[in-house]
Formats: structure tokens, sequence, C-alpha cells
């Protein structure tokens, strides 16, 4: 098992980074996700390969993330300015990155925040991570034509928010 | 003539290249493994689960309909072609008043 964890743990951390803006959240998600793969082992079936079904495990652990995030937003205080829907302070950045694109990448992630969790979980994969929406759909379970629109239309709900922002 | 694209598209599909550029910190792997070894160990999949497991494909749901049907078929064709051979169709047609 920890031969398992140690082999996949840096591929499901990139992945889970897209989700997170702070490594606590990351470490959450990282353990969440491996702790979900122990419980679901022996209902992996060896037809599908491990690392598929366990970057399925991660990106359901993201989506699942997301929900908890907007429940939360619900039941809490409103807030005023957008930026502070997403309730994490992003991580300062460390010196051995690129501070432009973790500023962008904060920036995308705020932005995304916006969104519905499932459509925020669909963008962050298909414009952060590169996935096809084909890949997605599969991930998910939902069916190719229902993620194209369920795309295209959190696309132009972004489209109205990032112009409301006006980033530079 | 192409329609010029709108400035915003452009901003949002650079700073997409410069996030997608963004990696992040490796994960607390002492931590990740300390927590995976005091995880309970998973469950043993008992039949319930394996018969579950089985039968929640819906194309085996739909199999099993399929063949429902084709038996249903089958039956009443077999039914049909030895009506007049069969006892108590003779009774049913004469208690209905039919000719005997």
């Amino acid at each position: 098992m920890e031969s398992l964890v140690g082999r996949h743990q840096a591929a499901v951390a990139r992945l889970l980074w897209r989700f997170v803006r702070t490594k606590a959240d990351l470490d959450d998600l990282v353990q969440d996700t491996f702790l979900r793969m122990v419980r679901g082992m022996p209902g992996w079936r060896a037809k599908q390969p491990f690392e598929h079904w366990l970057l399925r495990i991660a990106t359901n652990t993201g989506r699942d993330y997301f929900r908890r995030q907007a429940v939360r937003r619900r039941w809490t205080v409103e807030r005023t300015t957008a930026g502070a829907d997403d309730e994490s302070e992003p991580e300062a950045p460390d010196p051995g990155i690129d501070p432009a694109a973790r500023a962008a990448a904060n920036d995308v992630k705020m932005i995304l925040a916006q969104l519905p969790p499932d459509d925020r979980a669909l963008l962050t994969l298909h414009h952060l991570e590169g996935w096809g929406l084909a890949q997605i759909a599969a991930q998910f379970g939902w069916t190719l034509t229902a993620t194209k629109l369920r795309a295209w239309r959190a696309r132009r709900h972004l489209r109205t928010l990032f112009q409301a922002k006006g980033l530079p | 003539m192409k329609t010029p694209r709108p400035d915003s598209d452009s901003r949002w599909e650079k700073l997409l290249r410069q996030a997608q550029a963004d990696a992040g910190p490796p994960a607390d792997l002492t931590a990740l493994l300390r927590a995976v070894r005091q995880a309970p160990p998973a469950a043993q999949a008992g039949w319930a689960t394996e018969f579950t497991a089985l039968f929640s494909s819906a194309r085996i749901v739909s199999g099993c309909l399929a063949g429902a049907t084709a038996c249903a078929l089958f039956t009443t064709w077999q039914v049909w072609d030895s009506w007049q051979a069969l006892p108590w169709a003779q009774l049913l047609i004469t208690a209905a008043g039919g000719e005997p």
C-alpha cells in the first residue's frame, strides 16, 4: 500500500493543486483521496488501469471539496467582495516558483470559485489541467452531450464574471 | 470577414496560459503515509457486495429485460400453436359458450 502511495502521490497532488489554493487544503485532499483509495480497494476491478481509477477518486474528491465550499458559503454571512468567496487565503509563493504563474492561477481559481461546484470542477479540469470534455464526462459519469452543454453554459457564465472582474 | 474576438477573450487565454504553468507544492508525504497506515483495513467484499456489483450495470438490467421479453414471446407463440391440443383450453371454450 505504501509503495502505491509513493508511486502515485505526485500525480494526485499535481491534479488536486488545481482545485485548491493553499498547501493545507492540498494535503487534506491528497490524504482524503488516498484514504478513499484504501477503503475502495476491494471494489477496484483490474479491467481499468489503477492510475485512472485513482485519478477518478481524486477528481471526485476535488468536486466534493467544491460542493462543501458551496454549502458553507451558502450558510455563512453574506460577503460582498467577490474575492472573499473562496475562504482560504492563497498560498504565499515559494521562492522557487514562477510568481506570475502563481498569481495568474490564483486569479483563475478565484473567478472559477464563483461558479456552481460541478461547473467549477468541469472548467478547472478543462482550462487548468487541459482535459478534453470526453475525458471529463467519463470521469464524472456524465454523457458527452450533457458535458458539452454544461461546459458551454459555464463558459458563458465565466465570460460574464471575467468581464465584470476587469482583471488586467 | 472574420469577426474580431473580444479583447476579454484574449486576456482570458493569456491568463489561462500563465495559470497552467503554475506548479503546486509537493504533498506532505510523511503525514500522508502515517494517515494511510492508520486507516482501518478495507472490509473484504462479501457475496452480497459481489452480487450487487455484478447487477449494478445498466447493460445487465436491459439484458434481463430483453431476455424476459423474448421468453414471454416464445411462450405465447408455443401456447398459440398448441391451443387446440390443450385440454384446459377446450374447457375454457366450453365454459365461455363456444363450440365444444
